[in-house]
């Protein structure tokens, strides 16, 4: 009957409660990923020393601004195969110019310049050409990458000046990495931006039935334009934070494993190939259970060799439970 | 015609879907050799029994026999099994590949030493001959891709033919075809009689029926409402039983519509149309638009909003008294537009009803600067609607849409555009797939909302509908106003004629 | 329109390349280009077959590194061994490939680069991440010449791509490929067994993945860890190029993805026998790939049905 919901408490818990197999699923997975962490922290030593955590944090942050990036896409209905090789492309450009002499800040803006233009390609080609997501952005990735390769001639460059690496890697107070913060602050503004705003339910209306939206008066295409730019700027922060992590700008910035890890950490996230499902949060405790686990290879002194067939792995049987729980 | 037991026969048919019963105790006989016309209006129930023959679905009662032996169809394989071929309206084949691959890729023919290798020449051989069976010059080395949609058609017959299917249904298979096509279509059908086939033809197209059927049968709301031989009975008749005697409607007192003109379309012209349209909306009216299948209702109200492209014309909306120009697309932001079909374009399955019903006007509970929404507006308001439509939800505002049943979703679109308050509503078949007692609801609803000054374009294929509803009817007939009719003049019979073709408003 | 003007885009390379430099049209050169063109022949061939189904495969690359790694492992023994090796990996990664997307319904680029990446650490765990040769007995076989000019390698791309191409357009199994790319509703309803074929498809492709690497361990005489790299991309970019449309249906070996491998190898070489930097040529590749697939959805996007 209309009306005759419980109030108060009860139904609070009614309505955090998911009650769909998607919903469940979500939540199973978020509670695997608690349940590991648990585990790991247990048998691991020095799992949980403060320097473990913040290191951590600090390597989540990588993966952290491209999945976040990659979570709006996905909920758009789309995918962004790109995100790794733009950061080359956007770290090379900035770099060369701060080596030139330009200061740090000229320079992080080139990178978000750089990341902004590819994005805008791949949201042009997405929502105003009507292209398919997977193959625009395949392509996408293989020009940036040329592009890297092409402007440096193959040279990585290094010799950054000391005031745009500490100011970006550097730690507050000694303990805290900036980069931590950074992440937590994107994660903030990001997270807030598609759950609470418009846009955001533009977002999840356009991914989860894109003639309803349009027909319901919401802008699908500068949507979905919007975010492969938002992605396209992720991959420019990415670059500004690793670049001073790494202290120099090469043409594979990001190793290729990594967008296994990024796709695989929106889909256990929540987010889904269908679109119109995902979350920030979700992408972030998705985030936490692939660092986890690589960081625990890392600590068990597993081979890296191994260490990628089991991302690859992941990655599949990732795949394979959304296509379970999409049915 | 024939003597002897008839090639098919489905007995007792019943099957009914939530909320709405589909077929009714429906019994149906085709013959080899002769051509059955199955007539009916949209949703009248003639797709749900070829659908059970072909196999998409099963019937709750009933039985079905060919050639006396009972016979349990569960797949469209096992219909072909049993020697049923659909030819869908929606023609099925493959574009990049030649007309002898698309007859034959069920079986195709292989070499006689090396089976796995295709024999092209034998293939385009027997093509060339099922082809000529029909009368037909289809070269079987061109690829269907190029052909005409006609052409196609008659691909898939040939295929039929090929696999030698003894019963043939046929799916509205004119909706798209030139004039000379359904010539050439009906020689082929009757090329296919001639082999002895028992076919089924669906149509909505009288003259079609008088003129290639043998037999036929009239389904209305799900049940056996007429059948006969054609050469006994006249159109008229066969009218009368499509849309039933004219059973007292509520004469409804039709309201003195004299309000302002609140939209004008002009001249408008686009592809499926043959000639330009043009028409007036005033406030407080519900105009009907009226016509049968792929007549170009849907097309127009497509076009007006800018869905579609137009290629001239021009549409003007009232604002403030006066008539303004507007373009198509800036047209849907003045509107409430209910489509067809809901699943596709209607509804976010997936998402809660509260953000469904606000999805249309968010921009009234955002934030001015940061646009952050107010859920607990949208929230409120969500609630509001359901309980003033009495939508049934499961658990209230939070339940996501697709647990509706078909009522209670229609239901929720109609909150979602009321939602927005707009002046001009267009209606697409808006009780489609409803149970009667929420189609009462709404036509309750849609009185209200058109005594309240709203203007209304109502597109339904339910005649009583369109009757009891409208204050005055636009008939389309093959892509052109047929005619207008008014107030008391609105009936049945009316509409009828005027969709089918009668010549003359006064005959 | 499209359909023509791959290959008076070709022709027209050859021409300007041929004008502006002293050494392209040289035989050493078209040597270089046909032993350069075979890998990647080989396994755009058995990739053509997949994306014609409308399917993609994104792990060839790490196959054929498999592959390698697989035959530089048997290097002791006879060749036999090594090919039969090679040829397993491909059967088996085909196979799982195949499962994976066709029974399960996963979808197949993903599910392809998640192998991608797994087979490549499968590859790099048996060759420890670094360079090896691969023994006497299949490099030997890497330098048999026919007439003393054509290299075996070259031989066998050819046999490939003259034997897939007969697959495509003369047996039921080609046949059955290209309906159910263009339509697998319709394919399935008349009885085509789909899962099959694309189970079949995707067998293929790993096999011709296979075959590039051991073709590439047996000519160069090493494994090395850029055997195979990205040449996923490459293929899928050769085969849209091609004329096989990312949407299924449509293409074929010979001459598509034949003149799409060209395409690419002759940019390559050209512009290197002009001295240009190597380092423009993968941006230049990535730009064609980009107008290819923006003609590709312009020629071949189906309408979105509407209610």
């Amino acid at each position: 009957m209309s009306g005759d919901y419980a109030v108060g408490p009860s139904r609070f818990l009614q309505r955090s409660l998911p009650r769909s197999r998607r919903g469940k699923a979500n939540a199973l997975t978020i509670l695997a990923a608690i349940a590991i962490t648990i585990v790991l922290s247990t048998t691991i030593p020095h799992f949980l020393r403060l320097g473990n955590i913040l290191n951590i944090l600090e390597q989540l942050s990588i993966l952290g601004f491209m999945s976040i990036g990659m979570t709006f896409v996905m909920v758009s209905g789309g995918i962004d195969l790109s995100t790794y090789t733009i950061v080359s492309a956007a770290s090379v450009v900035g770099a060369t110019a701060m080596v030139g002499g330009y200061s740090p800040l000229p320079g992080c803006a080139l990178m978000v310049v750089v990341g902004l233009a590819f994005g805008s390609i791949n949201g042009a080609a997405i929502a105003f050409g009507r292209m398919i997501p997977f193959i625009v952005t395949l392509s996408t990735m293989i020009v940036a990458q040329g592009f890297a390769i092409w402007f440096t001639q193959a040279q990585s460059i290094s010799g950054l000046p000391d005031s745009y690496v500490d100011a970006v890697s550097g730690k507050i107070l000694d303990v805290i990495p900036i980069p931590a913060v950074i992440i937590i602050v994107v994660a903030v503004i990001s997270g807030v931006t598609l759950g609470r705003t418009q846009y955001g339910r533009w977002l999840y209306l356009t991914g989860t039935n894109e003639a309803a939206a349009a027909i319901s008066g919401i802008p699908v295409r500068l949507t979905k334009f919007v975010a492969y730019v938002f992605s396209g700027l992720m991959a420019g922060i990415t670059a500004i934070v690793l670049t001073a992590m790494v202290g120099t700008a090469t043409t594979a910035m990001v190793r290729d494993e990594r967008l296994m890890d990024v796709i695989a950490t929106t889909v256990i996230g929540g987010a889904s190939l269908k679109g119109g499902s995902g979350s920030v949060l979700g992408t972030m405790v998705g985030l936490l259970f692939i660092t986890v686990l690589s960081n625990s290879f890392n600590l068990l002194g597993v081979s890296p060799f191994v260490a990628i067939v089991i991302k690859g792995a992941v990655l599949v049987l990732v795949i394979g439970l959304d296509t379970i729980r999409s049915r | 015609m024939n003597g002897g037991a008839p090639k098919l026969r489905m007995s007792g048919i019943c099957k009914a879907f939530p909320g709405i019963r589909a077929l009714d105790d429906v019994s149906f006989e085709s013959r080899a050799g002769e051509i059955v016309g199955l007539v009916g209006v949209n949703g009248a129930g003639k797709s749900t029994l070829m659908n059970i023959l072909g196999g998409v679905t099963q019937p709750d009662k009933g039985k079905i026999f060919i050639d006396e032996d009972e016979v349990a169809i569960h797949s469209p394989k096992e219909a072909a099994h049993h020697g049923v071929s659909f030819i869908h309206q929606e023609p099925q084949f493959f574009a990049s590949q030649t007309v002898a691959e698309n007859i034959f890729i069920s079986h195709l023919f292989t070499h006689p030493r090396f089976p796995f290798i295709v024999d092209k020449k034998a293939a385009n051989r027997e093509a060339r001959r099922h082809l000529e069976t029909l009368g037909s010059d289809i070269e079987p080395k061109s690829k269907v891709g190029s052909l005409s949609v006609g052409e196609r058609q008659i691909v898939e017959i040939a295929r039929a033919l090929a696999v030698g299917s003894q019963i043939v249904i046929l799916d509205e298979p004119t909706s798209s075809l030139s004039f000379k096509e359904k010539e050439t279509l009906f020689n082929v059908v009757n090329s296919l009689k001639r082999e002895g086939k028992a076919i089924i033809y669906i149509t909505h197209f009288l003259d079609e029926v008088l003129e290639l059927c043998d037999t036929f049968v009239v389904l209305r709301n799900g049940q056996l409402h007429g059948q006969g031989a054609i050469r006994e009975v006249t159109k008229e008749d066969i009218v009368r039983m499509i849309i039933g005697r004219n059973v007292a409607v509520e004469s409804v007192a039709r309201r003195e519509v004299k309000g302002d003109v609140a939209l004008k379309v002009e001249k408008v012209r686009s592809p499926q149309f043959s000639r330009d349209l043009s028409f007036v909306l005033r406030r407080g009216e519900i105009l009907g638009l009226w016509g049968l299948m792929g007549s170009g209702r849907t097309e127009l109200v497509r076009a007006i909003v800018g869905l579609d492209p137009i290629e001239g014309g021009s549409l003007f909306l009232a604002v403030d008294g006066s008539l303004v120009a507007i373009p198509p697309h800036r047209l849907l932001s003045h509107c409430g537009y209910i489509t067809e079909n809901r699943h596709a374009d209607g509804l976010f399955l997936t998402q809660p009803v509260w953000r469904n019903i606000t999805a249309t006007a968010l921009g009234r509970y955002a934030s001015k600067v940061l646009r952050f929404l107010n859920v607990g507006k949208e929230l409120e308001a969500s609630t509001a609607h359901i309980e003033s439509l009495r939508i049934a939800t499961g658990q209230g505002p939070h339940s996501r849409a697709e647990t509706l049943s078909g009522g209670n979703q229609q239901k929720v679109i109609f909150a979602k555009w009321l939602n927005r308050q707009p002046t001009i509503l267009l209606l697409d078949e808006p009780t489609r797939g409803v149970d009667v007692g929420a189609k009462m609801e709404i036509s309750g609803l849609i009185r209200t909302l058109a005594r309240g000054g709203a203007s209304i374009l109502l597109i339904s294929s339910e005649v009583e509908e369109m009757v009891s509803l409208s204050d005055r009817v636009l008939v389309l007939r093959g892509g052109e106003i047929a005619g207008t009719v008014e107030g008391a003049d609105i009936n049945n019979a009316m509409l009828m004629r005027l969709a089918l073709g009668e010549e003359g408003l006064n005959a | 329109m499209l359909d023509y003007g791959l290959y008076v885009l070709l022709a027209a390379l050859i021409l300007l390349f041929g004008i502006i430099s002293h050494s392209f049209l040289t035989i050493s050169n078209w040597t270089q280009i046909s032993i350069a063109a075979c890998f990647l022949l080989t396994a755009s061939a058995g990739l053509t077959l997949v994306m014609i189904t409308g399917c993609i495969d994104v792990s060839i690359g790490s196959i054929a590194y498999l592959a390698a790694a697989s035959v530089y492992l048997t290097a002791g023994y006879s060749f036999v061994v090594s090919i039969l090796a090679a040829i397993s990996v491909g059967v088996g990664a085909g196979l799982f490939s195949g499962f994976l997307v066709s029974y399960l319904g996963m979808n197949s680029l993903l599910t392809t680069l998640g192998l991608m990446i797994a087979y490549r650490g499968i590859s790099l765990l048996l060759t420890g991440g670094t360079m090896h040769p691969v023994g006497e007995a299949i490099s030997g076989l890497g330098n048999v010449e026919f007439f003393g000019v054509l290299p075996v390698v070259f031989l066998v791309s050819l046999a490939a791509m003259v034997i897939l191409q007969i697959v495509l357009s003369q047996t039921k199994f080609g046949a059955y490929c290209y309906a159910i790319g263009n339509s697998e509703g319709a394919a399935e309803k008349l009885g085509v067994p789909v899962k099959a074929v694309k189970l079949g498809a995707f067998c293929i492709s790993g096999v011709c993945g296979a075959i590039s690497g051991l073709l590439s361990s047996m000519y160069l005489g090493e494994i090395t860890t850029f055997t195979g790299r990205g040449m996923e991309f490459q293929a899928v970019a050769a085969v849209v190029i091609g004329g096989t449309s990312l949407f299924g249906g449509k293409g074929n070996v010979i001459p598509g993805t034949f003149a799409g491998v060209l395409l690419l190898i002759i940019i390559s070489n050209g512009l290197g026998t002009r001295g240009v930097s190597p380092y423009v040529y993968p941006f230049v590749a990535g730009v064609i790939i980009f107008i290819a697939i923006y003609l590709d959805s312009l020629k071949n996007s189906r309408p979105l049905a509407r209610g």
